[in-house]
């Protein structure tokens, strides 16, 4: 795998990967440094890669998922969205306050087949599930983020806390 | 109303721009640009193994040379019985006639076990201990499993099989699976009544040199070894010891040939208001409901400054 290839892998799976890690750490700092380490540790592999997508994908959220339970663990709380903080619409700060309710296995699904776009076959294995595992887990999944929506009466509040 | 805000969510989402570009990728390749460091060449399972065997040896109970062995152990191809010379890596179990008796059962020897916890349950019967680990730590449900290898009285091991697509079980050993006892008698050559536990994993696949076996952490850990697998991939966990939480995880990279490739990852935690965890090494399977090779070890969490990134 040329560093070449691993461009045009990135060119074509960068933003997606990008925004679904956004949704699953909340973190924009997080879900940059996850996509660059991903990508790098691709590069370091180089031919070893039979599917680079396929594995950047899975990386990207082990790393990110490493890097959340540090943050847990320094009791970070309520982080705060870099990606355009002044300009972030209610309903997308509700949206990942929704998403920051849920556990990390059911945000992880629901991110990669909402956002991510995957089927339930390919968000197995990113996250080494069987299709029918992935299929119920997103079948709740969707319903506690309905919950969680619906219990959000306030998104201007939250999104004033997140704003500088 | 809800599933209308769901849709408006993401696609304002689908709005924002990525913070990320491919210098961002050779920034982090210049930054590890730093050598990996040197692994000892081998002695490390032979050490853990050895200081591991004096630690139940003077606890009264020896259950790990197969940790003295790790390149002997465990990819023996299994097809068909064990060989009739199987113990002569080990002690010999005692006779009939000396098994009368019961077995040390020193209370600091369950300070060992990574699984399960002493006071939430035991098991009488060693498969039954590890088939528990398998699938309630490594998350393998309905490993294949082989019978029971007692290598010493009171001590012994059970394979971990792989398994391909579609649930075929090959008969590569990928893990061993070393088991320890307390209590229990000897009745007509029979041990009865003791109760088995976990005390560590290994596998040709994946080792662990560094942190040692009951070595003391504090946050960052960092854990080095070799490991070969699908796509070189190699996760490194950090458990608590006897729970379900993952402290920290971190991807490594290792070999994707037929050689061990050396690994390293910092592992960030929170010290979790125990004193014992467990870290564990596992390479990806490769396949749907494949059988990752894992290696596991417990460590004990000394004073820590604190996580870090």
């Amino acid at each position: 795998m040329t560093d070449e290839r691993l461009r045009e892998v990135f060119e074509a799976e960068h933003a997606r990967l990008w925004r679904s890690l956004l949704a699953h750490t909340n973190d924009a700092e997080i879900a940059s440094d996850a996509v660059a380490e991903a990508f790098a540790q691709a590069v370091r592999r180089g031919d070893a890669l039979r599917d680079p997508a396929a594995w950047v994908w899975r990386a990207a959220f082990r790393i990110a998922s490493g890097q959340l339970a540090a943050r847990r663990g320094r009791h970070e709380v309520a982080p705060r969205c870099q990606a355009s903080p002044d300009t972030l619409p209610d309903d997308l700060v509700a949206l990942l306050d929704a998403l920051a309710r849920l556990n990390q296995t059911d945000r992880r699904v629901i991110v990669l087949s909402l956002v991510g776009g995957f089927s339930a076959v390919e968000v197995g294995r990113i996250i080494d599930a069987s299709p029918g595992a992935v299929r119920v887990r997103l079948h709740r999944a969707r319903r506690r983020l309905r919950v969680a929506l619906s219990s959000d009466p306030s998104p201007k509040a939250t999104s004033r806390r997140r704003k500088p | 109303m809800t599933d209308d805000r769901l849709k408006t969510g993401l696609a304002a989402l689908q709005r924002v721009a990525p913070r990320v570009g491919w210098d961002d990728v050779e920034r982090q390749l210049a930054q590890s640009a730093a050598p990996t460091p040197t692994l000892d060449g081998g002695r490390g399972h032979g050490r853990t193994g050895f200081r591991f065997l004096v630690a139940l040896a003077s606890a009264g109970v020896v259950v790990g040379l197969i940790l003295l062995w790790p390149d002997a152990r465990p990819d023996s191809v299994r097809t068909g019985p064990q060989p009739a010379d199987q113990t002569s890596l080990t002690s010999p179990s005692p006779s009939a006639s000396d098994r009368d008796t019961e077995t040390p059962a020193p209370d600091d020897l369950l300070d060992l076990a990574l699984w399960p916890d002493p006071d939430v349950q035991r098991f009488t019967d060693p498969s039954e201990a590890a088939r528990s680990f398998v699938e309630e730590v490594m998350g393998i449900p309905d490993p294949p499993l082989s019978e029971f290898r007692e290598l010493f009285a009171g001590g012994g091991e059970v394979d971990v099989f792989g398994r391909e697509e579609a649930r075929q079980t090959h008969d590569r050993a990928v893990s061993t699976i070393a088991l320890g006892s307390t209590g229990g008698r000897w009745v007509g050559g029979r041990l009865e009544g003791a109760h088995w536990f976990v005390v560590a994993a290994i596998s040709k696949d994946v080792r662990i040199d560094s942190p040692r076996q009951e070595g003391t952490v504090s946050s960052p850990v960092t854990v080095t070894g070799r490991g070969r697998g699908h796509e070189g991939t190699v996760i490194v966990l950090l458990r608590q010891r006897f729970a379900s939480d993952t402290l920290s995880e971190q991807p490594a990279i290792a070999g994707s040939g037929e050689t061990l490739e050396p690994f390293t990852v910092n592992l960030a935690f929170e010290p979790p208001g125990t004193s014992a965890g467990v870290i564990v090494a596992r390479t990806d399977a490769g396949a749907e409901e494949g059988i990752p090779s894992f290696t596991a070890l417990g460590v004990r969490f000394g004073d820590s400054a604190g996580p870090a990134g």
